[in-house]
């Protein structure tokens, strides 16, 4: 997720591809870059719905 | 800002070196399995009891008034926990509700509710939320339970089965009639009738002539000077007052009403013999003679009291009088309408005389989510509509039998 990995236009094949950034980089991804973007989305959801109810809708039905 | 994007987008478009597809994939799915379990863990955490009484608001409060009642304990062993009736069981509506309570937390901490006192003020603000939200959706919650194509009506006690057959034909939401079944009903203290709003806000334009009669649409003080500092009553809603002038902020009206010569005289009526409700007035106002002038007596045959005719001026806050007392009359014919067909027909307004219409009211109106600025009204519209006034309509006549629940 930083971006030191490949500076510039010419990717410097040493730097991006050594293994461990690599598993790192998956690693950090699946297990908290995208369940914290899911929880936030689902929060987001809940609020958006919850506004169109004051606004709009009224309660469920 | 784009080195971020830059390495986002490296991130998600440049094919890994090291490392296989398949383990990748692998991966993922592995994470994403964990994180949608632990997602709902987290969501059902949050659908615990002990998750809702960790707050002392709910512990301290509701509780013990859940305690009380059957919902908590009963014969059978099926419970009802805060969350069966209180959070949608749908997904969306779900996480609509858990996002909503985000107010909850905020007033939690700035403790809106939290002590006893506090929390029974607002509490009618949080019961018509809730009231709000099982009305519109039937009272899903409570049938997810107990539906009506499940009950045996036949199983029921005869007064109960009049009531549930009617309300399962019309599918009528359960809160309806049940208010108040797991928690202690809110004092109606704070409640508002929003229909009283655009009442007073034109009373506000209402242009007043010195000298005509008019009418209140809200209950006023009554004060013996224009300073209005000295408070000597009050007037009721609805009471025909004549406008004498307008200095300032205050009004000085001339009320011509009646009361009974007993005890201190301090409830004056609208009309001779019939306990209609106008003016309360102070115990030693209602005695002094240079206030109050008696223009006429005369014994009610029916009670062998005697009734004075008297007249008194005082002063009130402006702007709260219409010359037309119809508007006052619909919203309380609407309140009439609506509250009371929810759990019976309502009877005929003049199928009772005014005398008779306080006590059967009183009784009824716990029953219903009538403020006491609304109750005040519908009584009053109700004894004025009653058989005393109205020449249609005999006690007798078929159309205005009330209805019992009764097979």
């Amino acid at each position: 997720m930083n971006n030191q990995a490949s500076g510039g236009a010419a990717p410097s094949a040493a730097e991006g591809t050594r293994p461990g950034k690599e598993w790192r980089k998956f690693l950090l991804l699946a297990f908290v870059g995208l369940p914290i973007t899911m929880t936030l989305a689902i929060a987001a959801y809940g609020f958006v719905v919850w506004f169109l109810q004051i606004l709009f809708f009224g309660p469920p039905s | 800002m784009k080195k971020i994007l830059r390495s986002l987008r490296d991130l998600f478009l440049k094919p890994s070196v090291r490392i296989g597809l398949g383990v990748l994939v692998t991966g993922g799915f592995i994470a994403g399995v964990l994180a949608w379990q632990g997602f709902n863990t987290a969501m059902e955490a949050t659908n615990k009891e002990e998750f809702c009484l960790s707050c002392h608001t709910m512990h301290d409060n509701l509780l013990p008034e859940l305690q009380k009642t059957v919902h908590w304990n009963n014969r059978t062993g099926v419970r009802a926990r805060c969350p069966d009736c209180h959070v949608p069981h749908d997904f969306t509506d779900k996480v609509a509700r858990k996002m909503q309570a985000s107010r909850e937390v905020l007033g939690q901490i700035i403790g809106t509710i939290d002590t006893r006192e506090k929390f029974k003020e607002h509490r009618i603000v949080l019961a018509q939320r809730e009231w709000a939200r099982f009305s519109a959706n039937g009272s899903k919650e409570c049938r997810a339970c107990h539906d009506y194509k499940d009950m045996n009506f036949d199983k029921m006690r005869p007064a109960s089965q009049v009531a549930m057959r009617k309300a399962a034909e019309r599918n009528q939401s359960c809160v309806d009639c049940h208010k108040g079944i797991a928690h202690q009903l809110p004092e109606m203290k704070g409640a508002r009738n929003p229909a009283f709003d655009t009442l007073v806000s034109s009373a506000a334009g209402q242009s007043v002539d010195a000298g005509k009669d008019y009418f209140l649409v809200v209950p006023q003080d009554l004060y013996a000077d224009e300073g209005m500092t000295q408070r000597i009553g009050a007037i009721e809603v609805a009471t025909q007052v004549k406008v004498v002038e307008t200095k300032g902020d205050a009004q000085r009206v001339e009320l011509a009403l009646w009361r009974k010569n007993k005890g201190y005289g301090r409830v004056w009526y609208s009309h001779f013999g019939l306990n209609i409700t106008s003016a309360v007035l102070d115990k030693e106002v209602a005695q002094d003679a240079s206030f109050v002038k008696v223009l006429d007596t005369r014994e009610d045959p029916m009670t062998g009291l005697e009734w004075q005719q008297v007249t008194a001026t005082a002063w009130m806050r402006k702007g709260s009088v219409l010359d037309s007392v119809e508007p006052v009359w619909s919203i309380a014919r609407a309140s009439y309408n609506s509250s009371c067909s929810v759990c019976h027909r309502q009877p005929e307004e003049a199928h009772f005389d005014a005398n008779t219409w306080p006590g059967l009211f009183g009784g009824m109106v716990g029953f219903t989510s009538m403020d006491e600025d609304t109750a005040r009204v519908v009584l009053k519209y109700l004894q004025t509509h009653s058989s005393d006034f109205s020449k249609s309509h005999g006690a007798g006549s078929p159309d205005s039998a009330l209805q019992t629940a009764r097979p």
